[in-house]
């Protein structure tokens, strides 16, 4: 009697199927992660870490034991320049982090989070590495 | 739009431009990232104990960045110094350890083997070891026990 090949194609069809989307997770995820498993339970301060090995190496999953830090790692971060810098009504450009010029018309934006940092309850200082 | 737009990749260094004056003592920054930071980290608190403590009071005082730069300055001295003294004496244990640390999620808890041997390299060659200060006293620390109730699913 001829055997039913053709009842083996369904067991086939899932065996690809599971298997391709098993092996492109797979090959995405280290892709992704250099090789690494994947991070979880992943907190703020470790995203915070991850920021900074990524200004350190390029990477956010990359790491260095070199405790000369790569040219330009403690001034250049486009966290530190960009995260205070504010456009004002009148076009000039101000740091978040100075005090607020009384001769100036600022956003209720700006307003309002300069009176949260002043107020210690934010600080555009605080997570980053001293 | 005809003229040229500037790319998002910066193409010259970034230049600061607000520098801290020049009577701030410049002190390099240390270059180590986050596993072998973590690999470090109670050793760190072990060698410049004295250093962190005075710069949290401080920080405590007050939160402005500027009240506080001298007692950063000391905190990052003495972790380089520390990372440099570290490398210099169990550089493959510590290597080995951050290493093991990275692929498992950066959890003490699945790297204990690795930590033993870093362990016992650090109090021979530096007399620094490994104390947390939360233990509760008279049970062995949860890094020296034998039978973890929390360990790897597989051996």
């Amino acid at each position: 009697m001829p055997v039913p090949w053709e009842a083996l194609i369904p067991f086939g069809l899932l065996t690809v199927m599971f298997g391709a989307t098993g092996t492109l997770l797979n090959v995405s995820s280290g892709a992704q992660n250099l090789g690494k498993p994947i991070r979880h339970n992943i907190d703020a301060w470790d995203e915070m870490m991850m920021k900074r090995d990524e200004q350190l190496t390029g990477h956010k999953r990359g790491q260095r034991d070199d405790p000369v830090p790569p040219p330009g790692f403690e001034t250049g971060s486009s966290t530190r320049a960009t995260g205070g810098l504010v456009v004002l009504f009148n076009g000039k450009l101000a740091n978040i982090s100075d005090p607020l010029d009384p001769t100036l018309t600022y956003s209720p934006a700006v307003k309002a989070r300069s009176k949260l940092e002043y107020a210690g309850k934010l600080s555009f200082t605080d997570t980053q590495p001293h | 739009m005809s003229s040229a737009q500037s790319g998002s990749v910066a193409t010259r260094p970034y230049v600061d431009p607000t520098p801290l004056p020049d009577n701030i003592p410049k002190v390099q920054e240390l270059g180590v990232s986050s596993a072998p930071l973590k690999s470090a980290a109670f050793f760190i608190g072990a060698y410049c104990k004295e250093y962190n403590e005075d710069f949290m009071l401080c920080k405590s005082e007050n939160r402005d960045p500027s009240h506080c730069l001298k007692e950063g300055r000391r905190v990052t001295r003495c972790a380089t110094d520390l990372i440099n003294k570290m490398r210099e004496n169990c550089l493959s244990q510590f290597q080995e350890h951050w290493d093991c640390l990275e692929k498992n999620n950066q959890e003490y808890y699945l790297c204990r083997k690795p930590e033993r041997t870093l362990n016992a390299c650090m109090f021979e060659k530096l007399g620094l070891t490994k104390t947390i200060p939360s233990a509760p006293a008279g049970k062995t620390p949860v890094h020296e026990l034998e039978k973890p109730l929390f360990k790897a699913i597989q051996k």
